[in-house]
């Protein structure tokens, strides 16, 4: 019953990363399409927007910030694995538990002082200097929102980490995207 | 002392494999605490990291990059430039460098570049007879070339942490670029006339060369509208990068019809992943930078250099070994990160160009892409082309001997950098 609900919770929690994830996908191609049509109304239309950049520059906060919780998901993080490759399964795990707990404490300062100054702006009606003026609140809510996400994600990967095989540590996980693509064309 | 702590801590966080952005932030974090400094200001400086508009080009020239990765523009690229160069003694070679040059000025990744060329110009050159150590060590040193002709992303964050010109540092990276193409392509061409070890390509015929340069033709000029248009003013380099991105899909769906709706997905998704990442260090590196200042180590390094080092030039000779060093076992978006605000100050006071220190900087960065044990482009020539690590190595020594010939003629001739964006 217990393990039942866990893994219910476990399967939230990934499920939510990954809608944030695709999410991001439609957001960075809005933003691409934004800025090009900023270009388009100044030179073409001879009346630029004013809005396009402070638009696309909020969105690019929500969503690095909505993000954070895929790319640690799907352990994408730039690490230097020079040492941690050549260690044994427990010590990798141990490593692991350690990474996760840093990224966890740090998440929850995060959280916790980056409400503070969401709850500020929203008192104070703080406003970006910026043309279109948008409430501060606006482009710091993702930051909390998002380092909630990542704390919650931390856990659920600790949780799990004794289940599951040591981790591998090989190359960059960049790298290695680039290359399942170029794979699957050959 | 608080210096060599801070370095000494930081080196075993990063070792220990933590995520490098949260080795920075958490050390950053820690030392703020150690100071009864308040933590608001964790959370001010993650609400400022990433809220700039010059940063905002970095996902849109990763969009363009990955559609024409998943475009398949390299063999295109690869294809034209062969027809004209590939019958030459070490022509594959030259096309090889070539391709990446190109492949570079639409791409600021060199992951993508070496991933890109590798897998069109590996089977083609090993086909040809040339050794295998010669190809790999050409194909991870050419992709190199993506960060340093531009666009750059590691230019764009040099440009965002040293507020220097992201338009002039992109001129500026296009000298070295071609200083490195040409001494490659010497050695390339000097290689094969030595071992002897390639079959000639036949010459092309003029139908083929046409053919093939018409099809490269639009990728090319992508480049061109895109650097033309930040040095023109027509648009500032993020403007230009969201122009790339249209343009690229444009090219890769209507004009060569070699993207499918898959790739366009995948390419979106990994320019995500790419972008989170990368801004995550950004971030880490924020807070650190913080750190750092309010303990006053800019300072104490460049108290240090006004102590210990007379000269810009035992400066940078310092400079550059410890970068090669650090490039060993860091990667480069890091590297930049961590070093940039430390030795800015020193690099000001001495009167270096800012500028040239960029590309100074990018190019050890390259060299830090193909050395072992952390060389991403050697990882990713070993996934293309399923070989040993050690026969990759063994090929790249050669390049990384004519990159440290770069730094010093770089160092010799500054021009080499700084005359385009001085004169044009």
């Amino acid at each position: 019953m217990l393990k039942a609900l866990a893994c219910r919770v476990m399967s939230a929690v990934d499920r939510t990363a990954d809608i944030c994830a695709r999410a991001g996908d439609v957001v960075v191609v809005l933003i691409a399409a934004m800025m090009f049509y900023e270009v388009v109304a100044r030179y073409v239309f001879l009346a630029p927007t004013g809005w396009s950049q402070d638009i696309a520059v909020t969105a690019q906060v929500w969503f690095t910030y909505f993000g954070m919780a895929y790319v640690l998901r799907h352990r994408e993080l730039i690490r230097i694995t020079a040492v941690l490759g050549r260690l044994g399964p427990n010590m990798r795990r141990a490593l692991e538990a350690f990474a996760l707990l840093v990224i966890a404490a740090f998440s929850a300062i995060a959280v916790w002082y980056g409400a503070d100054i969401v709850a500020d702006s929203i008192k104070l009606g703080r406003r970006q200097p910026t043309m279109l003026e948008m409430p501060n609140w606006i482009s710091e809510i993702p930051v909390v929102l998002g380092f909630l996400l990542l704390f919650v994600q931390a856990l659920a990967e600790l949780v799990r980490l004794p289940f599951r095989p040591a981790p591998e540590f090989t190359i960059d996980g960049a790298a290695e995207h680039v290359l399942d693509a170029e794979e699957g064309k050959q | 002392m608080t210096l060599a702590i801070v370095v000494l801590v930081l080196l075993m966080l990063l070792f220990s494999g933590l995520p490098v952005a949260f080795a920075l932030a958490g050390l950053g974090t820690a030392m703020l605490m150690i100071k009864g400094l308040p933590l608001i200001m964790v959370a001010q400086n993650l609400h400022g990291a990433i809220d700039n508009f010059i940063l905002l080009s970095v996902p849109l020239f990763l969009l363009m990059s990955n559609i024409l990765l998943k475009g398949g523009v390299g063999r295109d690229l690869f294809e034209a430039v062969q027809s004209w160069v590939g019958h030459w003694p070490g022509g594959l070679g030259i096309a090889t460098l070539l391709s990446c040059g190109m492949f570079s000025a639409i791409s600021g990744s060199s992951v993508a570049t070496a991933a890109t060329v590798g897998t069109v110009a590996i089977p083609e050159m090993t086909k040809r007879g040339y050794g295998k150590p010669f190809v790999f060590g050409l194909l991870a040193a050419g992709g190199t070339l993506g960060i340093l002709i531009p666009p750059s992303i590691p230019l764009i964050v040099y440009g965002v942490i040293s507020e220097e010109s992201i338009g002039k540092l992109f001129l500026a990276g296009i000298g070295p670029g071609i200083l490195l193409i040409v001494l490659f392509s010497i050695y390339a061409v000097i290689n094969s006339a030595w071992t002897g070890a390639y079959e000639p390509s036949a010459k092309a015929t003029w139908q083929h060369r046409r053919a093939t340069t018409l099809r490269a033709f639009p990728t090319a000029l992508l480049a061109v509208v895109m650097v033309g248009g930040i040095y023109a003013g027509i648009f500032t380099p993020t403007e230009a990068s969201a122009v790339g991105a249209v343009l690229a899909l444009v090219l890769t769906t209507v004009v060569l019809r070699s993207l499918t709706w898959k790739g366009f997905v995948e390419a979106v998704r990994h320019t995500v992943s790419t972008t989170i990442v990368l801004f995550l260090v950004v971030i880490g590196a924020k807070i650190f930078g913080k750190a750092v200042t309010l303990y006053q180590v800019p300072m104490q390094v460049s108290q240090l250099v006004d102590t210990h080092v007379a000269s810009a030039a035992l400066f940078i000779l310092i400079v550059a070994l410890i970068l090669l060093f650090i490039g060993l076992f860091l990667e480069s978006l890091s590297m930049l990160l961590i070093m940039v605000p430390v030795l800015f100050p020193t690099v000001l006071a001495l009167n270096i160009d800012p500028i040239w220190f960029g590309i100074f900087f990018v190019v050890l960065i390259e060299i830090a892409l193909i050395t072992p044990p952390v060389g991403l482009n050697l990882f990713v020539i070993q996934t293309i082309a399923r070989a040993p690590l050690g026969q990759i190595v063994h090929g790249v020594l050669p390049f990384i001997v004519l990159m440290l010939l770069s730094v010093v003629l770089l160092w010799l001739f500054p021009g080499i950098a700084l005359f385009i964006p001085l004169h044009l």
